[in-house]
């Protein structure tokens, strides 16, 4: 069930709406994505102060990722237009 | 000249019957020019291989003449080795074309998840410490090692949140996937400091744990405290592993340690991804390393004076 739990977490990690369902009833939530009674349990006793955070650092990334691959395609139409050597 | 020099200092680092242990820097744009006036000074530089899948020809070239000029190794960050799902086949494919072309001397990628259920989670995210999480690591470890033509080394990564659903901690977790795979550990000493203040371990009790003979290489870096937004005054802080800030003085000291245990030679590479200080500041944090390594090997040298 492990990848069904990551994507779970992955979820959770990106989507801002899905965190806060799950922090509302975190055994529904886990129940409803087809988790097993044990995963629901550790997910329970999640840490709740660490998923803010990370959902945020995670979020920074993808920006900054989002910002890295406009400025390498810029380069390439540059390169393509003759504009770099 | 340049060849001469580095060779000489090769030589003044190795004491007969030992072995010669390595400095070096990641490889950034913004350090390039600093990195190619100092080679005397760098013993080893490490790329981040994400950045050269889509590069031009010519990009690629560059960096294989790179690596002709100085040790390099290849860094991956976008592979997601440590999951319960296969490593993407068209992602190793580009690692093993770009190892092809520049030859590094070795490859390395860490133990993270970065997607999942069809979700890029856009950074590295330490996975739940399961066995299946284990089983999965191995088998895309070995799936690596059959398509690059090398193991990666296998980096433990920093987390800002326990992992989830875990049903071991980190050390028993690393040293499974390691003991199992037979890979080489690419040991991040910022990611360890990190993750033993942010959830209260010893990271010397982690380092006791492993096989340090696995070492293949070292990563240090800095980061800063942070947090979570309206719990600043609850001290609940943790450290943000962002590579923006000089290498704290507790990852010297777990330097010092590994260098004191391990038995082979050690390749440390200083991680720096922005707020870039003068060339200056970063190779004394080279040479701040140079010093941690040579205490701890003197401490080996002399049992005696050995903590474990």
């Amino acid at each position: 069930m492990a990848p069904t739990l990551e994507g779970f977490l992955a979820c959770l990690y990106t989507d801002a709406a899905a965190r806060a369902r799950f922090l509302e009833d975190p055994r529904g939530e886990a129940a409803r994505a087809g988790l097993s009674d044990a995963e629901q349990e550790r997910l329970a006793q999640l840490d709740v102060t660490g998923l803010g955070l990370a959902a945020e650092s995670f979020a920074r990334k993808r920006a900054a990722q989002e910002r890295h691959r406009a400025h390498r395609r810029r380069g390439f139409f540059d390169w393509l237009l003759g504009r770099r050597r | 000249m340049r060849r001469r020099v580095r060779r000489v200092r090769g030589l003044t680092m190795t004491r007969p019957g030992t072995f010669r242990d390595r400095v070096g820097l990641g490889w950034r744009r913004e350090l390039a020019a600093g990195i190619l006036t100092h080679l005397d000074r760098i013993d080893v530089v490490e790329v981040i291989a994400d950045d050269y899948f889509d590069a031009l020809a010519a990009e690629v070239r560059a960096l294989a003449t790179l690596a002709v000029q100085v040790p390099l190794l290849l860094h991956g960050v976008g592979l997601g080795l440590a999951s319960a799902a296969p490593v993407d086949e068209a992602r190793l494919r580009r690692m093993a074309r770009l190892c092809a072309a520049v030859h590094p001397e070795r490859w390395s990628e860490h133990l993270a998840f970065v997607r999942a259920g069809g979700v890029e989670i856009g950074h590295l995210a330490a996975p739940p410490r399961t066995p299946e999480t284990i089983e999965g690591a191995v088998r895309n470890v070995a799936r690596a090692r059959a398509v690059v033509g090398a193991p990666p080394l296998c980096e433990n990564v920093a987390t800002l949140i326990d992992p989830p659903g875990s049903t071991c901690d980190e050390a028993t977790w690393l040293a499974a996937i390691l003991e199992q795979s037979g890979a080489p550990l690419l040991l991040d000493l910022h990611n360890l400091h990190a993750n033993a203040r942010n959830f209260g371990y010893d990271p010397l009790a982690v380092i006791a744990r492993l096989d340090l003979a696995r070492v293949g290489a070292i990563h240090i870096a800095g980061g800063r405290l942070i947090a979570a937004p309206g719990r600043e005054s609850e001290g609940d802080m943790r450290i943000l592993d962002d590579h923006l800030h000089d290498v704290p003085d507790p990852v010297y000291e777990l330097l010092t340690e590994v260098a004191a245990r391990a038995p082979g030679p050690l390749t440390v590479i200083l991680e720096r991804d922005g707020r870039y200080p003068p060339m200056a500041e970063l190779l004394a944090q080279l040479d701040a390393a140079r010093g941690a390594i040579e205490r701890g090997r003197h401490r080996q040298a002399d049992p005696q004076g050995r903590r474990f």
